[in-house]
């Protein structure tokens, strides 16, 4: 069993790990976006190693709600995104932090 | 007796706000105030010795504030020693506010000179008739800040504003030793008032601490200009003629002798520091006597013949505070008339105060000179003058005890006092000489003309004084009823004469004492003889100054104190107060501690704004390491 | 056969993955994460969730993706210029995580292994389950998640919308 579990857990432990150190590292936001997008596809990998193992269904139906809330998110930060570089010309995390001094 | 008091105190300063507020341009209005003021508190101190023969002691007291166990008590003693002291300061406080009507008749600042005048009345009445020691300590400053606006009166000179600074500052350093003195007696004694310390210290003698009898002695060494503070007397000269003959002379120096006297009869000074003073103002006496022949100015050589009779006094508190009180009512009425007839002549010559520019002022000043004559011989104890008696009385007393217990200190101090002898009348006499005797010497001297009526009545009623005022003391002249004793108030008397009964036939039953009184005659003679030869018959120069100029320089050094002073306040002192300023005060507290307070906040703030203003990369990683605190929190947990 | 074609979705999976990482612009970027989902929902076959691979492949792979290209395509590729050496240290960073990971997961799975099971066995290789499960015990997040979906909508249509044509209107009244 515990096999079985790690033969899945193990891919999707380092995909959520290299989405980290992309999300940690990345310059511009919209790469930094896809980041975050890897890391959840990896939780929902975990997630399903696990139900899959387990024979449970609740992992699965979790994992379909991750699927359903990852898209709204990735529809309204990319609306977001497309807003900002309208205004700001650059979607370069370097030189956006606006707060006033 | 309560409102009597109060009212003579009060009188003044009512009537130098008067003045202050609204007369200060009048031409006569102020000094009409001021006279009428001083007229008033002189009758009424008068009335008061006069209403009962034997005043047995009048206390009163108000409480002005108090915390805890401690009380600040307001009120007036009204002993002998009061009595006696207010007598002289009103007596010559009233003639010399006359005298000044005359004197400053040309000065445009009459309103100022006569407030201050009335302001000094105020102060100095309130110091005599303080009951306690802080109250004697409020009007201690106060008597020092008259001073100090006297003697700047002439304020356009650079030596009075120096000089009245000099005097303050002078004055204060005396000052912190007396008000520590005084802080130490009411924690010892829980009291500072002198009744009550004359209690305690009766039933406990041996409790008097000699610590805090040095400590208040401070103050006299102030106030009475004794080593080492001394420096600042002759400066003061520059004040005008009439605050010298009251201030300088006659009353405000004499306050340091009267807190010792008072201070003495309750019992406070232990006797080291009787020691002290006898030492201390024994040195002055003979010092002083000695620069007073380096100095040509008039009124400098009666500022050092002050400062030898001040340690006269001392001595004489030394030896028996009566010797000291008996010294200090002489004192002030020939000291006085000195000062006047040096007014007079300084009036009638214009300003002129060099003595080997003046002379032959006796044929055209007769009668100031015939009064400068009767002074002169007081001070320089020729028998029958008043200061004859006091001056003789402290000899003997001094000869006395170094006869008795035949220590080496005791012999010093009484050669050191028949040395300040034996110099008085050598200086008197080159002065007398220069100035009345010969021809004159400068233009000014010889337009000189006799003063109005306002400078010659208070010098002709002084110098009756300085004739006649001990024959009070020396024999008993009791008459109206026996209120009045001689020229005297019998109440203004009794503090010293009933002492004297007792002391003197001690006194003139030591062996040798009638030896001591034909000598210290003889000395007196000699001295004048000595001043006629090398001083007199009309040379017009000093001459040491000619002849011998290292030894006149360096009397007119008057014992390097000036230079020492200044010395010490340009290197140490500026320095020190200049480190004081840019490192303690600008680096340390305003750079460090205020502004580094500040910085120190600064760097907080910018810390925490950086943790906020960053880029968006940045707050994806700040973001991430929260959620791995609170993701590592709630594992832990 | 099943260990071929796992190293061949595994390596699919990390592949894309790092091409996300090391990419200099938006395109190879999004290339390498549908390479990435594509081996993702391989996975998910081997584990047996078919449907789940299925709506992984359309939704994510096909709707979130084409997303990011549309936006790629709006503002414009960019190339990053970053250094050879900066790619080596992220590449070293990575391998030692993979160390990390290699040796922090079998511990995992071994704690994970001694849980027991839940009574109650349903297959999650099966559509209707999933029918099933959503309309019955987990109602009302399926409803929160559809309310969710509404605002996200209503959310991107205001955030996009222009506001310079209500300025024009205004200008003209």
């Amino acid at each position: 069993m515990s096999d079985i579990i790690n033969q899945f857990l193990a891919p999707a432990l380092m995909l959520f790990i290299t989405g980290f150190v992309g999300a940690m590292l990345k310059r511009n936001l919209i790469s930094l976006f896809m980041c975050v997008e890897l890391m959840l596809c990896g939780a929902m990998l975990a997630l399903l190693s696990f139900a899959s193992a387990y024979d449970d269904m609740r992992g699965g139906v979790f994992t379909f709600f991750i699927l359903t809330i990852a898209a709204a998110e990735v529809a309204v930060g990319l609306a977001i995104l497309t807003r900002l570089f309208s205004v700001a010309k650059s979607v370069s995390g370097n030189n956006l932090g606006n707060l006033r001094d | 007796m309560d409102v009597e008091l109060y009212s003579i105190l009060l009188l003044p300063l009512c009537s130098a706000a008067i003045i202050a507020l609204f007369l200060r341009s009048s031409k006569w209005g102020g000094a009409t105030v001021s006279v009428t003021s001083a007229g008033i508190a002189l009758a009424m101190a008068v009335a008061a010795m006069l209403s009962d023969a034997k005043i047995e002691a009048f206390e009163s007291r108000h409480v002005l504030f108090s915390l805890g166990d401690f009380s600040m008590n307001f009120g007036v003693l009204f002993d002998p020693a009061a009595m006696n002291m207010l007598f002289v300061v009103c007596f010559v406080g009233f003639l010399i506010h006359v005298f000044s009507v005359g004197y400053m008749d040309k000065d445009p600042c009459k309103g100022r000179f006569f407030a201050g005048m009335s302001f000094f009345m105020f102060s100095m009445t309130g110091l005599v008739l303080s009951s306690n020691l802080f109250m004697m300590f409020v009007f201690w400053e106060l008597v020092g800040f008259s001073s100090y606006a006297l003697i700047a009166h002439y304020a356009d000179t650079e030596a009075a504003r120096a000089a009245s600074k000099k005097a303050f500052i002078v004055n204060r350093v005396g000052d912190v030793g007396f008000l520590l003195g005084i802080i130490f007696c009411q924690a010892k004694f829980g009291t500072t008032s002198f009744s009550e310390l004359s209690q305690i210290l009766s039933q406990n003698p041996s409790q008097a601490s000699t610590l805090m009898g040095l400590l208040l002695l401070c103050g006299f060494l102030g106030k009475s200009a004794q080593f080492p503070l001394q420096v600042w007397l002759p400066d003061a000269m520059a004040g005008p003629t009439p605050v010298s003959a009251l201030i300088h002379a006659a009353t405000m120096v004499a306050a340091g002798v009267f807190m010792l006297v008072r201070l003495s009869a309750v019992g406070m000074l232990a006797p080291d520091v009787l020691d002290t003073v006898a030492i201390l103002c024994a040195l002055m006496a003979f010092f002083a006597g000695l620069w007073a022949l380096g100095q040509n100015d008039i009124k400098k050589i009666l500022a050092y013949s002050t400062l030898a009779h001040l340690g006269l006094m001392g001595v004489g508190v030394s030896l028996g505070y009566d010797l000291a009180m008996y010294h200090l009512t002489m004192h002030a009425f020939f000291k006085a008339t000195l000062f006047l007839v040096a007014g007079s002549i300084i009036h009638a010559c214009c300003h002129e105060q060099d003595i080997y520019k003046m002379g032959g002022l006796f044929r055209r000043m007769p009668l100031t000179s015939f009064v400068g004559l009767l002074a002169s011989l007081s001070i320089i104890a020729i028998p029958y003058f008043s200061g004859y008696y006091s001056k003789e009385a402290i000899l003997a007393a001094s000869f006395g005890k170094a006869h008795i217990t035949g220590a080496v200190f005791d012999q010093i101090v009484f050669w050191l006092v028949m040395g300040a002898a034996l110099l008085t009348p050598i200086y008197m006499g080159r002065l007398f000489f220069n100035v009345f005797l010969g021809k004159p010497n400068s233009e000014k001297a010889a337009n000189a003309k006799e003063s109005g009526i306002f400078m010659i009545l208070p010098l002709l009623v002084l110098g009756i004084y300085s004739l006649a005022g001990g024959w009070s003391f020396a024999y008993d002249i009791f008459w109206l009823d026996g209120k009045m004793d001689g020229l005297l108030p019998s109440a203004a008397t009794q503090f010293v004469g009933n002492m004297l009964e007792v002391h003197m036939p001690a006194l003139e039953s030591v062996q040798g004492a009638g030896l001591l009184a034909k000598l210290a005659l003889s000395l007196t003679v000699l001295g004048l003889l000595a001043a006629y030869f090398l001083y007199g018959r009309n040379r017009g120069y000093d001459t040491l100054q000619r002849n011998v100029p290292i030894l006149y320089d360096a009397l007119k050094q008057h014992g390097w104190f000036d230079s020492l002073y200044d010395w010490y306040v340009a290197k140490v002192q500026q320095r020190f107060a200049v480190l004081l300023a840019t490192f303690a005060d600008m680096f340390l507290i305003e750079l460090l501690f205020v502004r580094g307070i500040g910085a120190f906040c600064a760097v907080i703030g910018y810390g925490i704004k950086g943790l906020h203003v960053c880029s968006a990369n940045s707050q994806v990683r700040w973001f991430a390491a929260g959620a791995l605190l609170l993701f590592l929190l709630f594992v832990a947990f | 056969m099943a260990d071929f074609s796992y190293y061949i979705f595994c390596a699919m999976l990390l592949g894309g993955a790092l091409v996300v990482l090391l990419s200099r612009g938006y395109v190879n970027a999004a290339m390498g994460m549908l390479c990435s989902m594509l081996g993702a929902a391989g996975l998910m076959v081997l584990m047996q969730c078919y449907f789940l691979a299925f709506v992984m492949v359309s939704v994510y792979a096909g709707s979130v993706l084409v997303l990011f290209v549309f936006v790629v395509m709006l503002i414009g590729d960019v190339k990053e210029n970053s250094s050879i050496w900066r790619k080596i240290g992220i590449v070293g960073l990575w391998v030692v995580l993979g160390a990390f990971v290699g040796w922090v997961s079998p511990m995992l799975s071994q704690a994970a292994a001694g849980l027991s099971k839940t009574t109650e066995v349903v297959f999650l290789s099966q559509a209707k389950n999933y029918g099933l499960v959503l309309m019955t015990e987990f109602m009302l997040p399926f409803q929160i998640a559809g309310a969710l979906l509404l605002a996200a909508m209503i959310g991107v249509m205001v955030v996009a919308k222009n506001p310079s044509r209500k300025k024009a209107r205004r200008e003209l009244v």
